[in-house]
């Protein structure tokens, strides 16, 4: 029985940490309508600052800002190269693979290809203890935090101006542009958003799943599925998305190891047949 | 012309060199030779259904993959027949793709993008976890060329003359009806539906061919190295083909080709010589995608040949639209040109419309005669173009029954409806933009005729077709702007075209939604003459706010406002309607 707790709460805790990602990739495809390979590389980016910042100043948290503030920085640089590219989806595709490829490539060379881990802050190294039943308190923080943070984005996108003008922005740039909302501020402000989101991801995950070479691609995955579940631009879309991912990816490795990874993508797949625009999007 | 030849004379050379090639390279060069011609099969799969059928995908390893695995399990199950393995290769991939490709036909764009992505990785995924078949990450190995292919450079020339082959086949396939319809539903996917095309049929036989192709790939690959792993299925894979389509230039015959060799040429050089090729190959992606007119692409899509016409001599001038020996109108409004008994044409009854809540069509019916023209006018945003993208099957309706004749066709797709003798012309000009006004109405013919199947015999020569398209534009007087693409055309004459293209169909009903729309006076008087001459069999609608054209020309006229009918009857009646004076008019005419 709290082998199964342990499981689902395993699920939600993974799928807290989906959530960080995958709101900040599904906000950049509906502001923008760009396919930004390199958010799993600020994730990746973001664990490694954050393992660094630890190490020199054994502090998580602040290793976890450091790591927003970089990735939002790193986020200006992506933000421009990709607005010279242009509106070719194509062209887009091509221009974040190339920097999913020199970033893996780099990144190798600075901190190496053994998989390292975040050291997590002193109070949270232990488990909780429920009676004879016993989890990590680290990923009981991450639910938490999770839950916070998207009660928090959803509060914002729902109740106030600057969430009404990202909304405009989702749902019709040129009319957006045309009431007078300055659409490329609050695409570059919605971009940085969510770099900074998967940076702190990164530091997050860094300390639950750890950093590794290929981590990039493989979080990366994870968001997009998520967001075709929800549906591009649906912040509600993410988080049941990231949590049914979550819980999926975890008890179909426990239960049907030879297929547990791919039962992600059968969802979407499924999710596609009966609605090509996912869960809480609208058709195109 | 010269162009064609600076370009066979180019190819000619590249192919001489790569013949004599192997007699002079080293064993290292021709290795990574051989790479180069595999890649260079993938590329152009790949090409086909990037560039030729404009779906983004990022899931083609997923093919090359199933092609390179289904040789190393047949290993497996000791079938080392090479015959035998390739054409299992190939029937598997194309097999996988006519499974998965109506599941992702049914998305578009950055979504079909993604769910590409997530089909490569389920089967690397399985690849990796199903360890009891595939071996997991550690692959199949022991996979051996027989032993003709295996002296000397023989692979090398049997992968050369499978490219020279698969290029050429692309050469037919791309001059072809097939071809043509794959590239017009690229361009303009609505219009194409209601000509009578059925896009998911196009874009489903590029896909899988498209697959085929790439599994014969992954196969040659598997033979290659002697081992497959599932690094065949990764992303990377299918983004390196990415790379070659869009730095060889997409939609060109020989393109993805030059891209190969590009790129293998760098990792296979790169790789020897420094760690980080990856980096110079990212590096390399960044400066295609950021330098579209300035880097290779420039100078391979100048170099390949891209099915496009040369440009015209001179760009014609605005002239008026003058349909040249039509018979004259009979006068409209004058009588009742239309019995009552006439039977019904086409028939609305209560259609509804609404998006999230917003009601565009409450409640409208209609019913046309054969022969009738029916005007249908109202203020801005009274629902007339959705009304007739719902009659057209563009959008179905919330409510309410659609019939042609005694058949309902409410669920019919928009190139069932064609067939069936709907026709249909644009607000906007509508056209396949960068073909020449031949092309689009040759292109109409064709699916007219139920040919876009049809992939062997070059459209230029189906002379029928051809001879049918150049009666037809003396007819409207378009002869002399035949071979200018439409988009430079004046306004005017597209919407000429657009009608043309609609008359080509042999409909039995058109519906024209504002045809004068943007038009001059004089150009609209030429669109009304036009019109009026169009054959007295034909029941037309026509969505227009020109009311001269709309009393001129419709025997009767149907007024909507708010989503309903307002008033209904011929033109002097409504005319003078109190209720249609103060929605629309404003004052009586």
């Amino acid at each position: 029985m709290s082998y199964w707790a342990s499981q689902v709460l395993n699920g939600l805790s993974f799928g807290m940490l989906l959530f960080f990602l995958a709101a900040g990739l599904t906000l950049t495809l509906g502001v923008m309508r760009v396919v930004n390979l390199t958010h799993g590389s600020f994730y990746l980016l973001g664990a490694y600052v954050a393992l660094d910042v630890v190490h020199n100043q054994s502090n998580f948290f602040l290793a976890a800002a450091a790591a927003a503030a970089a990735m939002a920085l790193f986020g200006v640089v992506i933000f421009g190269l990709l607005r010279a590219v242009g509106a070719d989806p194509l062209r887009q595709t091509l221009l974040t693979f190339g920097l999913v490829f020199i970033i893996a490539d780099l990144a190798l060379v600075r901190w190496g290809g053994s998989p390292m881990s975040v050291t997590k802050p002193a109070f949270l190294t232990g488990p909780i203890e429920i009676g004879n039943f016993a989890y990590p308190s680290y990923r009981i923080f991450i639910i938490v935090l999770g839950l916070v943070v998207a009660l928090v984005l959803g509060i914002l996108q729902r109740y106030t101006i600057v969430g009404a003008a990202v909304r405009a922005v989702v749902d019709d740039t040129e009319m957006a542009d045309g009431v007078g909302l300055n659409s490329p501020a609050i695409a570059v402000a919605t971009f940085l958003t969510g770099a900074a989101l998967a940076g702190v991801s990164g530091a997050m995950g860094g300390a639950m799943i750890g950093a590794y070479p290929g981590a990039d691609i493989q979080v990366l995955l994870f968001a997009l599925v998520i967001v075709i579940i929800g549906g591009m631009g649906s912040l509600s879309g993410s988080f049941v998305g990231a949590l049914a991912v979550g819980l999926l990816d975890t008890f179909g490795r426990v239960l049907v190891p030879q297929i547990g990874a791919s039962l992600m993508f059968l969802l979407m797949l499924l999710t596609l047949i009966v609605r090509p625009s996912g869960l809480f999007g609208r058709p195109e | 012309m010269t162009r064609h030849l600076v370009i066979a004379i180019a190819a000619g050379i590249a192919l001489v060199a790569a013949i004599i090639a192997p007699f002079f390279a080293s064993t290292f060069t021709l290795t990574i030779a051989t790479n180069a011609l595999v890649f260079a099969i993938f590329a152009v799969s790949l090409n086909l259904i990037l560039g030729y059928a404009g779906l983004p995908s990022l899931g083609h390893a997923a093919f090359f993959g199933a092609g390179a695995y289904a040789v190393g399990l047949l290993l497996h199950i000791s079938v080392t027949n090479f015959v035998i393995a390739v054409i299992v290769a190939v029937i598997a991939s194309a097999l996988l793709s006519a499974v998965l490709g109506p599941v992702l036909l049914r998305t578009r764009g950055t979504y079909f993008l993604m769910a590409t992505l997530a089909v490569g990785e389920v089967m690397r995924n399985l690849a990796i976890s199903w360890r009891s078949v595939t071996n997991g990450d550690d692959g199949l190995y022991g996979i051996k060329l027989p032993a003709v292919l295996a002296t000397g450079d023989n692979f090398y020339f049997f992968l050369l003359a499978a490219l020279v082959v698969i290029v050429g086949v692309m050469a037919i396939l791309m001059r072809s009806p097939f071809g043509h319809t794959l590239r017009a539903v690229r361009d303009n996917r609505n219009r194409a539906s209601v000509l009578g095309i059925n896009p998911f049929i196009i874009e489903m036989s590029a896909f899988v061919i498209g697959a085929a192709i790439a599994g014969f790939a992954g196969a040659m690959f598997a033979y290659a190295k002697g081992f497959v792993s599932p690094g065949v299925l990764s992303v990377e894979m299918s983004a390196d083909g990415l790379l070659m389509v869009v730095m060889g230039g997409p939609a060109t015959l020989l393109g993805p080709v030059g891209g190969a060799v590009v790129v293998e040429a760098i990792r296979g050089i790169g790789s020897t010589y420094t760690g980080r090729w990856l980096t110079i190959l990212g590096l390399l992606a960044c400066i295609v995608a950021l330098n579209p007119r300035r880097f290779v692409s420039r100078v391979w899509s100048r170099l390949s040949v891209a099915p496009e016409l040369d440009a015209p001599a001179e760009a014609p001038a605005k002239a008026a639209i003058e349909p040249a020996a039509k018979p004259a109108a009979p006068s409209p409004l004058a009588a009742p040109r239309i019995s009552r008994e006439a039977p019904v044409a086409m028939e609305a009854r209560n259609i509804a419309k609404h998006y999230y809540g917003l009601n565009v069509l409450t409640d409208i019916s209609l019913s046309i005669a054969a022969g009738e023209r029916r005007g249908l006018i109202g203020p801005n945003g009274a629902g007339k173009t959705t009304f007739l993208n719902i009659l057209s099957g563009l959008i179905p309706p919330n409510g309410g029954v659609v019939r042609f004749g005694d058949r309902d066709i409410t669920a019919l797709p928009p190139y069932e409806r064609a067939k069936l003798g709907i026709g249909r012309t644009f607000q906007i000009g509508n056209l396949f933009n960068d073909n020449t006004v031949r092309e689009n109405i040759v292109i109409g013919l064709l699916a007219r005729e139920g040919y876009s199947l049809r992939f062997a015999r070059s459209l230029s020569r189906y002379d029928a077709l051809q001879d049918e398209a150049t009666r037809l534009l003396s007819e409207w007087g378009l002869r002399q702007w035949e071979h200018v693409p439409v988009n430079l055309l004046a306004y005017g004459q597209r919407r000429l075209v657009e009608i043309v293209l609609a008359v080509s169909q042999r409909p039995k009903v058109i519906l024209f939604d504002e045809p004068a729309a943007g038009l001059s006076g004089q150009e609209t008087k030429a669109i009304i003459r036009t019109i009026s001459a169009l054959d007295p069999q034909l029941s037309l609608l026509i969505v227009e706010h020109d009311m001269d054209l709309v009393f001129s020309v419709c025997d009767s006229v149907t007024v909507i406002a708010n989503g309903r009918v307002l008033a209904e009857g011929v033109g002097d009646t409504v005319r003078r309607d109190k209720n249609v004076i103060e929605a629309y008019l404003g004052m009586p005419l």
